[in-house]
């Protein structure tokens, strides 16, 4: 394991300098081939490390060197394999690979194609440092990497305006999020003395740590986390993220940069469950954020965009099941919706593709027989999406909902159920506008309508056999599950904090899984009333009942416009102060006053280098007698 | 002698062998002179990996005049690194000049070699020995271009004024004998230590300061840097700002704590002033010119100004050596950074026009003509500033603390202030690489060659390593001071 | 061994002022006394009569410097060779092989030397 281990995020990296390098000259048009080799590579590595870490009671840690020693600041390169880094490994490189292949087929052509190679190789190893790191700083050092390679990547077609303030709104949103969680690592480092994990959770285990101190840490980590995995209110990127190429949307904004907050909360989950207020806290922004999200993506007329807010609604359901420390359900939701996220991304991707790029599903329709196989993949992945049994969705998002209830929590329950009502309704609403009913189509682009190329599809059915599968082979029965036996491990010291016993199977959860397959059910059945009987009046009036709320929920609550108003502002007006007075008057004219200080010295020194050899002579003779009367004198 | 002392100066053989094998081969090569190259290469990387080798073994030889031991061995690897980055850097250079001669890799040879001994050393006179089997090579490479005037007057003032401060060190090492009667560090040592500090011991400590002083060009002993780094060939004069340089400081830590333990209170004071003195006439002359070549002389000088700050610490913080590891890991971030910076210019002098003169206008769009060599240029630059991520951060981030650690804490304000005005002239050279157009647009000649590149790459990965991950040099610098008394 | 007194720093700083002074003094005494006209002519080798044809100083052959510095160099050799003939039989077989190591260093210089073509008279 200790030369297996490095290996995972090695060779992305190596793809990465190989294809930045020779790409432009040597690769070119097959610059895909080292960095899903690569990928691949890893996959297979991260398997073998799955197969070394399954059943083993504790963490392998594998300290490469010691990087920065300052006095007792020692932070090792370390690796830390357990159970829930190597779920994480699996997600990332399996889901990965899939993606770095369709990427092959979609960004056929493009003149940045081994550009965008490299980049995602770059991604997958920041990715994959920030999993497998063994301490708060090389999470933190992923953390920001991955956040670099999204911002290059959400601007990849930097020539559009669009995309190119969609990658700085990104960047500067996290760096909100960020700015926490580098105060919680330095807390961390403060409180500890130590950033490794098993240091930090050991001292927590211990006790004695004051709560304040825990809950400050908690709270200041999931700020980081509300950034990255895009909770209200700094949720707002993730969908002017979209701008970016589709498979970095299914990659990056999908399947794993976004789950790097769930992982991180996961990760830390010893400190949480030591702070009950933190655990509240998030699990509210995640109930919150479930539905709120949920509520814009019904009115979204961009098939990428709907994805979005349904992204962010998933995740707020994995912060709500951290919430009330349903650890492994989250990570169990964060494993199914990579899977299906990444299906329907790649999906709408294919769906774009085949019409030449448009995105508008009012412009498409009735595609069903035109690409069967994006179609049919599309609809395992919105069942799986909608949470209708037995496909994956619905395993995780019910284990959310039933510990939920089952913990007391009704109220998040309800919330969490109205929430899957709404993701059932826009996931169907998206599929039949997009593939049922007329062609809305321009007659111009149903020409060229063709079903994507090879390397396009097979990921897609890849992932359509997961979305199907993967949630009843790993979640039956619910909380018990292999999954759940296969976790256990990581989270067994923070379930003994919180004193969660495990419950056996039981009618009650009979009772709520068919609850919420009604509710999914029910939000199909209302969508297909909606958009394939009634689809050109139900919908007009169903927004005109509803004028006020509608509008605002077509102006995504208009949190943009609040933010331009208040934050943006500021800052712009703030900004403009502190040029105007503080940069032009008080540093301008201090460096002005510093540089006119050290031409004038220049001036005093120059004349004694003359050149002359005698001259240069006589001053270290000067200097020699200065010293020696020095000397002599004191 | 047995052959037992042998031992310690293997490396040193292995090269002086190869100087002479030069020597001999040199005639009866014609044009092509690739298999001196490749023997003095060869040589130092051959020095360098039995120096590695050799780690571990604590030995003296020649009856306790030199000694082997982690520290001499941490110096010996670091000139063989930079002799062999400069052998690589110099046959394109030297074609461009028309003197490639083999002559040219046998002096750099005997240059390494006196500096190796320098460092390894125990011994007054071997000190001495080596210091002028170093400064002679090196007046020699000065003037190598023979024909133009520029390195014949760096030659003769290099030359003139070295001869000047090899006598006041010469002086110095007199009075020490004559008060106790030897020339070995350690019983000097003990011998002034036994008689207490005087007047007499401070006046040695101050000769010995200032000739060792003009080597590594304190000022106000530097003035002929300047005009010998501009006037050499321009692969020499990155080998003396990183070479001698750091063979100087090799000496100087050894001599001025072993054999001026006794006047350590005096040194300590005269290396802070002449720390202060030297970074701002460096970064005050730095400031002010035009020509990058010139600056990045008086840069050097300024580097020098922040090692003797940690020297003054090192005077002050009696047994604590955590000023002398840094000074060490210094100078191995120092020896990448720079010489990276100068092959830069070697580069460019070999590939530019003739009327390339290394002055600021020549650098303007640069980034354009030759984005690569803009690019390493720029990450050099970043280095020799302190930007964290390279070594030159690193580097100055230990020096600095451990100015602190010795209750110099003003000093080190003092140092950190004058690495802010070097960022000044240092970024300056980056603006003008990439957002100055050239007044007159050049074609570029021809592609870099081989060795030059590698040399540029390697001394570019130097850099981004010991940024990156300072542990390893770290750990060196760490386990050869600590075994410096022992 | 002389102990450290301050006899010595008075020999030393006398030693080091006069030094100073005699240096100083000599460069000020001829500025002050020679005689200085500010005529342009005084500059010229020769006020009145015939400029000179062609440079004063006459270079040697390059070829006299380059044998009498080889010939230095062996000069001193052979006088390194008087005390180690002397003490040869304390000096035993390690003493002899030494000897011949250096004889042959500089035999590679002269080596050298030979082939680069110094003793050839054109």
């Amino acid at each position: 394991m200790n030369y297996v281990l490095p290996l995972i995020p090695a060779l992305p990296l190596v793809a990465f300098f190989i294809t930045l390098f020779l790409g432009k000259w040597w690769l070119k048009d097959s610059a895909h081939w080292i960095p899903i080799l690569a990928m691949a590579g890893s996959f297979v590595l991260s398997v073998a490390a799955f197969l070394a870490i399954r059943g083993e009671e504790h963490a392998m840690v594998v300290e490469l060197w010691r990087w920065i020693p300052v006095g007792d600041f020692q932070v090792p390169i370390a690796f830390q394999l357990d159970q829930l880094s190597s779920v994480m490994l699996l997600v990332v490189t399996g889901v990965g690979t899939l993606i770095f292949i369709y990427s092959k087929g979609y960004m056929h052509g493009d003149p940045g194609y081994y550009r965008f190679f490299a980049y995602l190789s770059l991604f997958a190893f920041s990715m994959l440092m920030l999993v497998l790191g063994a301490n708060y700083l090389l999470l933190y050092l992923g953390w920001e990497a991955v956040g670099l390679c999204s911002y290059y990547l959400i601007g990849f077609y930097y020539h559009k305006p669009s995309a190119a303030s969609a990658g700085k709104k990104a960047f500067l949103t996290n760096r909100v999020g960020d700015f926490g969680f580098g105060l919680g690592v330095m807390l961390i480092f403060v409180t500890f003395g130590s950033l490794d994990y098993l240091h930090v959770f050991e001292a927590v285990e211990h006790g004695g740590t004051s709560e304040g101190i825990l809950l400050a840490i908690g709270l200041l980590l999931f700020m980081g986390a509300m950034g990255k995995s895009a909770q209200f209110p700094l949720h707002v990127w993730l969908p002017d993220a979209m701008e970016g190429p589709t498979p970095v949307s299914a990659l990056i904004h999908a399947a794993t940069m976004v789950t790097a907050g769930v992982y991180m909360v996961a990760r830390s989950s010893v400190i949480f469950a030591s702070a009950p207020t933190a655990m509240l806290v998030v699990g509210a922004v995640g109930a919150f954020t479930a539905i709120f999200a949920a509520s814009i993506g019904l009115v979204q007329n961009d098939i990428k965009r709907v994805m979005a807010y349904s992204t962010v609604s998933q995740l707020g359901y994995m912060f709500m099941a951290l919430g009330i420390g349903a650890w492994i359900p989250a990570i169990f939701h964060l494993v199914t919706h990579a899977f299906f996220k990444a299906l329907l991304f790649l999906g709408s991707g294919s769906v774009i593709h085949s019409l030449g790029g448009e995105q508008d599903m009012r412009k498409m329709g009735g595609l069903a027989r035109k690409i069967p196989f994006t179609y049919w993949t599309l609809i395992a992945g919105a069942f799986a999406l909608a949470g209708v049994f037995p496909f994956a969705g619905f395993w995780s998002k019910d284990e959310i909902l039933g510990m939920n209830f089952k913990g007391g929590g009704y109220i998040i329950w309800a919330v969490g159920l109205i929430a899957a009502f709404i993701t059932a309704f826009y996931t169907f609403r998206l599929i039949f506008m997009t593939f049922w009913g007329e062609s809305r189509m321009d007659p111009e682009v149903e020409k060229h309508v063709h079903e994507s190329p090879w390397s396009m599809v097979v990921p897609l059915m890849v992932l359509g056999v997961l979305s199907v599968g993967a949630g009843a082979l790993l979640g039956i029965p619910p909380e018990g599950g292999l999954f759940a036996k296969f976790l256990e491990p990581v989270f067994e010291p923070a379930n003994q904090i919180l004193g969660v016993h495990h419950e056996a199977f039981a009618a009650i959860d009979v009772i709520l899984m068919i609850v919420s397959l009604a509710v999914a059910l029910s939000g199909v059945a209302l969508a297909y009333v909606f958009y394939v009987r009634r689809p050109d009046d139900l919908p007009q009036k169903a927004g005109a009942i509803s004028q006020p709320l509608y509008k605002a929920v077509l102006n995504k609550w208009y949190i943009d416009e609040i933010y331009d108003a208040t934050i943006i502002r500021l800052t712009i007006d703030g900004s403009r102060w502190l040029w105007r007075v503080v940069d032009a008057g008080v540093i301008d004219g201090a460096v002005n006053g510093v540089a006119r200080l050290w031409d004038i010295a220049g001036r005093i020194v120059s004349p004694f280098q003359t050149g002359r050899v005698q001259n240069y002579a006589v001053v270290m003779f000067v200097g020699l007698f200065v010293i020696v009367t020095a000397v002599i004198v004191f | 002698m047995t052959t037992q002392d042998l031992i310690p100066i293997i490396p040193e053989l292995i090269l002086v062998l190869a100087a002479c094998l030069v020597l001999v081969v040199e005639p009866f090569l014609k044009v092509d002179k690739t298999a001196n190259v490749a023997i003095a290469l060869t040589a130092l990387l051959a020095s360098g990996v039995v120096a590695v080798g050799l780690a571990g073994r604590e030995q003296a030889a020649f009856t306790n005049m030199i000694v082997l031991n982690e520290y001499a061995i941490f110096f010996k690897v670091l000139f063989a690194a930079a002799g062999a980055l400069t052998v690589m850097m110099s046959p394109r250079y030297l074609e461009a000049s028309g003197r490639h001669m083999g002559e040219y890799y046998a002096l750099l040879l005997f240059a390494v070699v006196g500096m190796d001994v320098m460092a390894a050393s125990r011994d007054l006179i071997a000190f001495y020995v080596g210091l002028e089997l170093m400064a002679v090579s090196s007046y020699l490479l000065a003037g190598f271009l023979r024909y133009q005037v520029r390195s014949n007057e760096a030659a003769m003032k290099y030359f003139l004024t070295g001869a000047f401060a090899s006598a006041i060190t010469l002086y110095g090492i007199s009075l020490v004998y004559g008060m106790t009667g030897a020339t070995n560090y350690e019983q000097v040592g003990a011998s002034l230590l036994a008689s207490g500090d005087s007047l007499a011991v401070g006046l040695a400590t101050a000769l010995v300061l200032v000739g060792m002083g003009f080597k590594v060009s304190v000022a106000p002993f530097h003035m002929w840097t300047p005009d010998v780094y501009q006037g050499a060939p321009t692969p020499v004069a990155a080998f003396f700002s990183v070479g001698p340089k750091a063979a100087g400081f090799s000496a100087m830590l050894m001599v001025f704590l072993t054999v001026f333990e006794v006047s350590s209170p005096t040194w300590s004071v005269l290396f802070i002033v002449l720390a202060i003195l030297t970074m701002f006439v460096g970064n005050a002359f730095a400031l002010t010119q035009k020509n990058v070549k010139r600056m990045l002389a008086y840069s050097s000088i300024a580097h020098v100004g922040y090692l003797l700050a940690g020297l003054g610490a090192l005077g002050r913080s009696g047994t604590d050596l955590v000023a002398g590891e840094s000074i060490l890991f210094y100078l191995a971030a120092y020896t990448f950074m720079n010489l990276g910076a100068f092959g830069i210019l070697a580069y460019l002098k070999t590939q530019q026009p003739a009327t390339f003169k290394y002055s600021l206008a020549d650098f303007a769009g640069l980034g354009r003509r030759s984005p690569w060599a803009a690019v390493l240029m720029g990450l050099f630059m970043f280095s020799l500033t302190g930007m964290p991520g390279t070594a030159g951060f690193v580097g100055k981030l230990y020096l600095f603390s451990s100015v602190v650690k010795a209750d110099l804490a003003w000093l080190a304000v003092i140092a950190v202030l004058f690495s802010a005005v070097s960022a000044y002239y240092y970024l300056r050279v980056i603006v003008y690489m990439f957002f100055r157009e050239p007044e007159v647009e050049y074609a570029t000649k021809e592609p870099i060659s081989g060795p030059l590149a590698a040399s540029l790459a390697l001394s570019a990965v130097g850099v981004v390593v010991i940024g990156l991950l300072p542990a390893w040099v770290l750990d060196a610098a760490q386990s050869s001071f600590g075994n410096f008394f022992g | 061994m002389i102990s450290p007194s301050v006899d010595l720093i008075v020999q030393f700083g006398l030693m080091f002022a006069i030094g100073a002074i005699v240096a100083v003094a000599l460069i000020t005494i001829a500025h002050i006394l020679a005689p200085t006209s500010k005529n342009p002519n005084k500059g010229l080798p020769y006020e009145c009569g015939v400029l000179p044809d062609g440079d004063a100083r006459l270079p040697y052959n390059v070829h006299f410097y380059l044998v009498a510095v080889l010939f230095v160099l062996f000069d001193l050799e052979a006088v390194f060779m008087y005390p180690w003939a002397v003490s040869l039989a304390k000096l035993g077989t390690v003493g002899l092989i030494e000897m011949f190591l250096f004889i042959f260093i500089l035999l590679v210089g002269y080596f050298y030397a030979w082939k680069k073509g110094v003793l050839e008279w054109e």
